[in-house]
């Protein structure tokens, strides 16, 4: 039987400074644009004809919502459309929380989807 | 007719006239009529502190507060934090600690801290903790963020800036 030469196992490296990347905090290379206002979020996205949303939250910890008339809120200016749980599955009919929405309004402007709410 | 005001805002030592409806928001002109989205919306009243921008060095909430009453005032927004190339000192703290993962609070974040260093420039842990109450953070926790407004705390007072040591920025995607 021969005997197989090993190359020597690489060097324990047990010490916290000698290591190159375990235990050590690495800056993330996305940070810096966060951290200078430039993240690029979903609220940032600017498109032509882009609408507005508002979102009518309810004030109750448990609530159903028993009518809802959505003529006034169409009837203003600059809105689109107007919706309720009935059109759409992210509002609720009946609101479990408070800040559950409840209808939404999009517009031209968000100053005009605000006050259509 | 729209009742418009005229108004005049200092935003990052650049100077706005804008005619503003009575109605529109300070963040709403910052972000849409400036471009300058590094402002986020966030609870939209005034509670979780990421809309946080300072109006002659005092930090407000931007989102419970009107253009016409920012009328004739210097802005101070996290896109006016950096100094070129070289991040303010808080920035490099924050990403040197960890101060930061998804990002929305940091703006906010980042002036609430550096008006508090104005005030306090040498702050225990505790008086940290104390100044950030006013600003949420769902990821970090807090802890980063403390040690990171206290490592910059001593940087700021003796007012230097290292860019030697600033590692060369990495340019993610943006919209």
């Amino acid at each position: 039987m021969t005997a197989v030469e090993r190359p020597a196992p690489p060097p324990v490296r047990t010490h916290k400074a000698n290591r190159t990347w375990v235990g050590k905090s690495i800056r993330k290379v996305e940070d810096p644009k966060f951290l200078r206002g430039r993240g690029g979020y979903i609220a940032d996205l600017v498109r032509p004809g882009m609408l507005h949303a508002a979102v009518l939250r309810s004030p109750h910890a448990s609530a159903r919502v028993r009518s809802l008339d959505l003529a006034p809120a169409l009837g203003l200016p600059g809105v689109h459309a107007a919706l309720s749980c009935e059109d759409v599955d992210f509002l609720d009919a009946v609101a479990g929380f408070p800040g559950a929405g409840v209808a939404a309004v999009a517009a031209d402007s968000i100053e005009q989807a605000r006050a259509a709410v | 007719m729209k009742d418009l005001h005229p108004v005049t805002l200092t935003v990052n030592g650049r100077e706005y006239t804008l005619a503003v409806e009575p109605c529109r928001l300070l963040v709403d002109v910052l972000r849409d009529d400036f471009g300058l989205t590094g402002t986020h919306i966030g609870c939209e009243h005034g509670v979780c502190g990421t809309c946080t921008v300072l109006l002659d060095g005092a930090s407000i909430r931007s989102c419970i507060t009107l253009a016409v009453q920012a009328d004739g005032s210097e802005i101070r927004t996290v896109e006016g934090l950096a100094d070129g190339a070289a991040l303010h000192p808080l920035q490099e703290e924050f990403w040197d600690k960890q101060g930061l993962q998804c990002g929305y609070c940091t703006p906010g974040m980042l002036l609430r801290a550096c008006e508090l260093l104005e005030q306090t420039p040498d702050p225990t842990a505790e008086q940290v903790r104390e100044g950030i109450a006013s600003n949420l953070c769902r990821c970090t926790g807090y802890q980063y963020i403390v040690e990171a407004v206290l490592a910059a705390a001593p940087r700021m007072r003796e007012g230097r800036r290292t860019p030697a040591e600033t590692p060369t920025e990495t340019t993610g995607a943006q919209t």
